[in-house]
């Protein structure tokens, strides 16, 4: 009876010493974190866009829950929560105040930190703050990287990265837009040490936009040597990135308008280098310096066919060999543009919208040499088939005044062509 | 106690543990993810290229008088600047700012409803021509070139579950929450070469 006794006591005793220890051990009361798991989970049920009311109403719900809650981690949760709420209801300072007040607490769970900075510098950065913004995506970088770098095996890592990359990313783009083009490189060059750092290339598409990014910098910026040497390296190792045949012959472009034309000023970066490369024998007697680009530009051409840079470049070409006189080439070139079938729903040329215009100019263009040559009947079928446009824009305007003339060359100088 | 007796008591204290332990996974697992917003790398395509600008002609006059005609071309610039019901209309404006910096020569940006980009009227006008229209048949025309700056972009706003692995989820809303800008100018026009043309009938 005694034994039998001491064995229930013992029994007792062990589960009341299981139902002390694991909670304080978890730092949960069972009974409380049920109804604190249970009202963030009814919050998050209201959906993206909710009313003040409703945040209120919500908020006071949570506030009631966090004064009884003793978990530490649950606790940051649940003030996070109220933080989005706040967000959701467009409250943005609140939010915002909310944020960084968790941020700045030193036993707030990393995770919790790095998305309160992320969140106070998405605001801030919405609301043109960019000062406050930069602090705040200055301080996701530090914490997150310490994480990622600092932790083996952690569980967290690939969402502290993309919360990492994109903070680096708008820190790049803040100082990009206030034309700080030294703080902007440093942003990228960070970003591509980072990048170089996962083993794994869980975001390696981001490196070659960083490169490309970061060579525009350089050349902003006036340090055009160090542009050609990271542009040159890009398209060399990532020739699938949908840019690299254009940057092949942007850098040709530059460096021909450093050498010859003694242009050192790129404010906007290379994307208009091949126009004014054009521009440049457009004015110039002497076009033997452009056979060489040329030829380079007509083995990127083949290179590149039936991409999007392919398209560009193919255009570009057709201009300088008008340029140069080489009218039937040019026709030529200006057809192959123009025959791509980018609205076919297998195409995978990117950016669609850039690429059809190009091969609509292409096709005005074709029907203006044509003309030119006396060559009424096809001129008037390339010119034709844009004159169906239904929205008002420069090309139905231009394809139907390009479209009546030929019609009236043909009608009035029917032999023009042969002169 | 002997060892036999203890294992029921160990066996209990275990089930107990376990118990609590799961009645406390089972909490980790109703908090809702974690929720926080990404603003994607900014899309921006930008290109120059020649495009022909304008055609004028051929014009003829077939009365005995010969004519002085002047012409005038003007381009039009336009901006077509839109963003879906969830995106917010700060990150639609970020897009126009970041996009204006390549046409600030051209095109102010001029803000409407406090984050799109809108004119009612904006033309890049160039060097008008006045020429003479022989008389008797006499016919004319003229071709221009100019520089078209396109840029074609588009901001990302999206929202961010994080899952209690660790794991992230891009929140699937009924739209895309993307703002997108289409914005083109024109400069440097210039009479194409071998125009203007005098042509006799």
């Amino acid at each position: 009876m005694d034994i039998r006794k001491k064995e229930s006591c013992s029994l007792f005793f062990l589960i009341a010493l299981a139902g002390a220890i694991i909670p304080i051990t978890k730092g949960v009361p069972p009974a409380d974190t049920s109804t604190a798991g249970e009202v963030p989970a009814a919050t998050y049920k209201l959906g993206q866009e909710i009313t003040k009311a409703e945040a209120e109403s919500a908020i006071a719900a949570l506030e009631k829950v966090l004064a009884d809650c003793k978990d530490n981690n649950l606790a940051f949760r649940i003030r996070y929560r109220i933080g989005t709420i706040y967000f959701k209801a467009r409250m943005n300072e609140a939010a915002k105040n909310q944020f960084s007040q968790i941020a700045n607490e030193s036993d707030c769970p990393e995770l919790i930190r790095v998305c309160s900075f992320n969140m106070a510098g998405q605001i801030s950065r919405m609301e043109g703050k960019d000062k406050k913004a930069l602090d705040a995506f200055n301080q996701v970088v530090k914490y997150s990287e310490q994480q990622i770098t600092g932790v083996k095996e952690n569980s967290i890592a690939p969402v502290l990265m993309k919360l990492c990359y994109s903070a680096l990313f708008s820190r790049a783009e803040i100082y990009q837009l206030q034309r700080d083009y030294a703080a902007g490189i440093a942003e990228y060059n960070c970003l591509l040490r980072m990048l170089g750092q996962d083993k794994e290339g869980r975001f390696s598409q981001y490196i070659p936009l960083a490169k490309d990014r970061v060579s525009q910098l350089y050349l902003r910026g006036g340090d055009i040597g160090k542009y050609i040497e990271i542009a040159q390296r890009l398209s060399i190792d990532y020739p699938q990135y949908y840019r690299a045949g254009v940057i092949k012959f942007e850098t040709e472009c530059v460096k021909f308008l450093r050498s010859a034309a003694k242009d050192s000023e790129f404010a906007d970066g290379s994307f208009a280098a091949p126009v004014r490369l054009i521009a440049y024998f457009k004015g110039s007697n002497d076009k033997s310096p452009a056979k060489p680009i040329l030829e380079k530009l007509g083995e990127l051409c083949k290179e590149h066919s039936n991409t999007y840079a392919g398209i560009l470049l193919n255009y570009h070409y057709a201009w300088l060999l008008d340029t140069l006189g080489e009218k039937d080439k040019a026709i030529e070139a200006f057809a192959q543009v123009s025959s791509v079938n980018i609205k076919d729903a297998n195409s995978k040329i990117q950016p669609s919208a850039i690429a059809e215009t190009v091969a609509e100019y292409a096709k005005i263009q074709r029907a203006i040499m044509l003309s030119e040559k006396g060559d009424y009947r096809r001129a008037l079928e390339a010119a034709g088939s844009l004159c169906a446009h239904q929205e008002q824009s420069h090309i139905s305007d231009l394809a139907k005044s390009v479209n009546e003339s030929i019609v009236t060359l043909r009608r009035e100088v029917p032999a023009d062509g042969n002169k | 106690m002997s060892h036999k007796s203890k294992i029921p008591l160990l066996t209990v204290f275990v089930i107990c543990c376990g118990a609590i332990l799961a009645n406390d996974e089972r909490i980790d697992a109703e908090l809702p993810p974690i929720e926080t917003i990404i603003l994607e790398p900014i899309e921006l395509e930008n290109i120059s290229i020649w495009v022909p600008a304008a055609k004028t002609g051929p014009v003829i006059n077939r009365s005995c008088q010969p004519k002085k005609c002047s012409y005038s071309p003007m381009l039009a610039a336009t901006v077509n600047h839109t963003r879906d019901d969830d995106c917010p209309e700060e990150v639609a404006r970020l897009l126009a700012e970041y996009t204006a910096v390549y046409h600030e020569k051209s095109l102010p940006l001029t803000m409407f409803n406090g984050w799109q980009w809108e004119f009612s009227y904006s033309l890049c006008q160039f060097e008008s021509v006045t020429y003479n229209l022989p008389s008797r048949g006499g016919c004319w025309e003229s071709s221009w070139d100019a520089i078209l700056t396109l840029s074609a972009g588009s901001a990302d706003f999206k929202w961010v579950d994080i899952l209690p692995s660790g794991n992230f989820l891009y929140k699937q809303l009924g739209d895309v929450q993307k703002s997108n800008i289409e914005v083109r100018t024109f400069s440097s026009m210039r009479i194409r070469d071998g125009y203007p043309k005098e042509r006799k009938l």
